[in-house]
């Protein structure tokens, strides 16, 4: 189990708990769970790279207590 | 702000409403564990190996020891066994001989079974029959009959014996061949190597090489026969090959039976037929038989060249001496057409021989004076001497030309009392004078003419002073003669001058233009003398800026005392610039014509200028009729300049030239009768007692339009007088004197142009 902290810089910060075999979308759908957003409204990204839904967290080397950019589109 | 966080039991339902699985909580399972694990086992296994090695090694030395006190178990030395021959020496003994006997009878039992087997074995395979196809390396001779001869394997290399074989020898064989060889050699170093009887070719039985006497030297074992054996002779190697089967029983031949051989095989005969006759083509044969070409000999060429070299030598050697030819050896074998190549080149050579002299010593030093002489002589006329060119000679004739155009015009020459050869002799001389100064005359010119005659001199000396004053004169006074003999242009350009000033086609100079002339060659002078200065000027500032570097080089010459120098020099030079440009212009005269040219490229006098100029300025021109005025001017002004000088615009003087020679006579008939006509087929000796001359226009009112014009201008020219002085031939000598008289007074008065005088004067029966 992993924790990853996702902020929008815009009053929401959200400490998820999940696998590192999750998907990124996974990952949406418990944001969205637990923020009340529509998780198909949420991108992820760190700097210039958009998450992909498909694709694993242990792929894009996500790590217990990284920090993900949160923004809604 | 607060983070948004859920914790495992709320995110793991969550996950299961969202259909994943639930969070793995529990120990983590990193790598850094694993390797941990790992690290850990593997040090376990380790020393478990390291415990199971000690624990081996243990047993193996326990077993080691256990059989090395096996080994030392039984009878020590000192306890050995004394059971039978214990302290028995005898006994020993003979024990251990009988061993030994044993042994070695074992051992010879062995030995001799295997020679034996070997002697069968051999005794098998190997007899005559073997021996069959060996090459024997001598010859067959060398083995007498009954004799026993060991034969050996011939000592070779591999790669000798993969050539040729093995090779059987009898060693005191071959040392003995090779003392005899030696022997031989001996002598024959001794023996002069050229023999006078050239029957070594009879002798040994073969043609002589080239330098044959170093073979034998060379390649020793060149001439050793053999044979193989079991076969015939005639397959033996060596020289004796052509023998045949019959010779093989007596193996050794000597040389000459050799020989005889040879002449016997090769046999000619010498009966032919002799009523054969020649016939013009051979079978190849027979062409053979009959006819050998000689080679041609390759001398030919090297000899030539010995010869040339010979020339050479000789062409050297003549330097020193003359020499005989001397006599050429080869030629004594020369065949026909060679003989004739050999003669004709040596020909050749001498012909050549002669056009180029040979150079002798005194030749030499007489060509190096006439050189220096040549270089003298250059010398002398840049210095300035006289110098005679072919702008000098063209020069010169320039100024004969002019004075030869003069003398024969004067004819006073001829009519004087000198025969013609003397007068022909003279007009040179006039020539020579007035190419001369006029200050020179006396002395120079009398001691040339001394050569030339003695005689005439008196008389020379006048015409040449005739000459002298017709040359300064010519240039200001006018040809008295009108039709005045015309220099030839083809005299050259000094001719074509002169014509062309006659003619008034070229201006001479008058004094304004002798000015600017003079001007200008004044300018010309300036300019050169400026340039020279400007390069002097020039260099010297190069050598300044040289002094200066050098300078500059000196270490004690500080930057402040160069900038102070240099401006110093600068000044000065400026200073010197500016005096010395003073100086030139001191005597500058600039040579300014101010001229104007219109449009069309006439020259416009001070009036016209300005006009242009004002037309320019203001932007307009004249009128229309100021224009073609104006235009009319400048056209009959041209019309004027191209007028000829000799003959009317409409070519009267010539037409009547031509028609006097067409009648044969010395004068024209110009009007007949009242009407002023002539009739075509009027002539002078037809016309009787009607003739009327030439009658003023003005005077007579029936004279018709073409003769009142034509006769204004057949006076006006002075050129005309002479044709205009015909004489009227009549039947009545008075009329004719009349009209003669009639006419000359017309002339006299025409310029006049006295009314009364110029009253018409006509004649009739």
């Amino acid at each position: 189990m992993i924790e990853v902290i996702c902020n929008d810089r815009l009053g929401k910060k959200v400490r998820v708990k999940c696998n590192g075999d999750d998907t990124v979308g996974d990952l949406k759908k418990l944001i969205a769970a637990q923020t009340g957003t529509n998780w198909e409204k949420i991108v992820l990204k760190k700097w210039y790279t958009i998450y992909k839904d498909h694709i694993t967290l242990d792929d894009y080397e996500i790590h217990d207590g990284m920090s993900i950019e949160l923004y809604y589109n | 702000m607060s983070e948004i966080s859920a914790s495992i039991e709320e995110t793991n339902r969550i996950r299961l409403s969202l259909g994943l699985k639930p969070l793995k909580v529990g120990p983590e399972t990193s790598s850094a564990q694993i390797a941990e694990d790992n690290m850990k086992r593997h040090r376990e296994d380790e020393a478990k190996k390291a415990h199971e090695n000690k624990v081996k090694s243990r047993i193996a030395k326990s077993k080691n020891k256990l059989e090395l006190n096996k080994t030392m178990a039984g009878k020590g030395l000192g306890e050995a066994s004394d059971d039978d021959d214990d302290g028995d020496l005898y006994k020993w003994t003979m024990k251990s001989r009988k061993k030994e006997k044993e042994r070695q009878a074992a051992v010879a039992a062995k030995r001799e079974k295997e020679l034996q087997e070997l002697d069968e074995a051999y005794q098998a395979e190997y007899d005559e029959d073997q021996l069959a196809g060996l090459r024997v390396g001598h010859d067959m001779s060398d083995f007498a009959e009954g004799e026993e001869r060991i034969l050996t394997l011939k000592d070779s290399t591999i790669l000798e014996n993969e050539e040729e074989g093995d090779e059987l020898i009898n060693i005191q064989m071959t040392e003995q061949q090779r003392l005899e060889k030696n022997l031989e050699n001996k002598k024959k170093k001794n023996r002069p190597v050229y023999s006078a009887y050239d029957d070594d070719e009879f002798t040994s039985g073969k043609k002589k090489n080239l330098l044959s006497q170093y073979d034998e030297v060379l390649g020793t074992e060149q001439g050793n026969d053999g044979f193989v054996i079991g076969k015939a002779r005639k397959i033996n190697r060596g020289g004796t090959e052509g023998l045949g089967e019959t010779s093989s029983d007596n193996g050794g031949l000597t040389a000459k039976e050799i020989m005889n051989q040879k002449l016997k095989e090769s046999a000619i005969a010498l009966t032919y037929n002799k009523t054969q006759q020649a016939q013009d083509y051979y079978t190849k044969d027979e062409a053979e038989i009959t006819f050998k070409k000689s080679k041609k000999k390759k001398k030919s060429r090297s000899r030539k060249a010995d010869n040339w070299d010979e020339e050479g030598d000789r062409d050297g050697e003549t330097m020193e001496i003359e020499r005989p030819e001397p006599v050429d050896i080869s030629e004594l074998n020369f065949v026909d057409d060679e003989d004739l190549q050999a003669s004709l080149a040596k020909a050749r050579r001498l012909a050549t021989k002669k056009t180029i002299k040979k150079l002798t010593p005194e030749q030499i030093a007489k060509n190096l004076a006439e050189s220096k002489a040549m270089e003298v002589e250059e010398d002398v006329s840049e210095r300035g001497g006289l110098i005679i060119s072919d702008v000098s000679e063209f020069v010169s004739n320039l100024a004969s030309s002019s004075a030869v155009q003069i003398a024969p015009a004067r004819p006073t020459q001829p009519t004087r009392e000198d025969s013609p050869e003397s007068a022909s002799t003279s007009s040179p001389a006039v020539v020579e004078k007035v190419q001369e100064d006029t200050v020179m005359e006396e002395t120079k010119e009398e001691a040339e003419e001394d050569n030339f005659r003695s005689r005439t001199r008196a008389e020379s000396e006048e015409a040449e002073d005739i000459a002298m004053k017709e040359s300064n004169e010519s240039e200001q006074a006018e040809p008295e003669t009108v039709l005045a003999e015309e220099p030839l242009v083809s005299r050259g350009l000094g001719s074509t001058l002169a014509l062309l000033k006659q003619k008034g086609a070229l201006e001479v100079g008058n004094a304004e233009q002798a000015e600017r002339a003079k001007i200008q060659s004044e300018r010309a002078k300036w300019l050169a003398e400026a340039r020279l200065r400007e390069a002097r000027l020039a260099k010297e500032m190069a050598q300044a800026k040289a002094r200066d570097k050098e300078k500059v080089r000196d270490k004690n010459y500080s930057i402040r005392d160069r900038d102070r120098d240099r401006e110093y020099e600068n000044q000065r030079r400026e200073q010197q610039l500016l005096d010395e440009r003073e100086a030139r212009m001191k005597n500058y005269q600039p040579d300014i014509k101010l001229e104007y040219i219109d449009d069309s490229g006439n020259r416009l006098n001070t009036k016209e200028a300005f006009r242009q100029l004002s037309h320019a300025f203001h932007g307009k021109t004249s009128g229309k009729m100021k224009t073609e005025k104006r235009m009319k001017k400048l056209e009959d002004e041209r019309r004027l300049m191209s007028m000829s000088s000799t003959d009317t615009p409409l070519g009267m003087a010539s037409a009547f030239q031509e028609r006097q020679k067409a009648a044969g006579s010395a004068h024209i008939v110009l009007a007949v009768g009242n009407r002023n006509a002539v009739p075509s087929s009027l002539t002078s000796s037809t016309v009787g007692g009607t003739i009327s001359t030439l009658a003023s226009g003005s005077g007579s009112g029936t004279a018709s339009a073409a003769t009142s014009k034509s006769q204004p201008s057949s006076f006006s020219a002075p050129s005309q007088n002479a044709q205009a002085t015909m004489s009227i031939s009549g039947v009545h000598a008075p009329n004719r004197e009349k009209v003669a008289f009639g006419l000359k007074r017309k002339a006299e008065a025409a310029p006049g142009s006295n009314p009364e005088e110029s009253a018409p004067k006509k004649t009739r029966n």
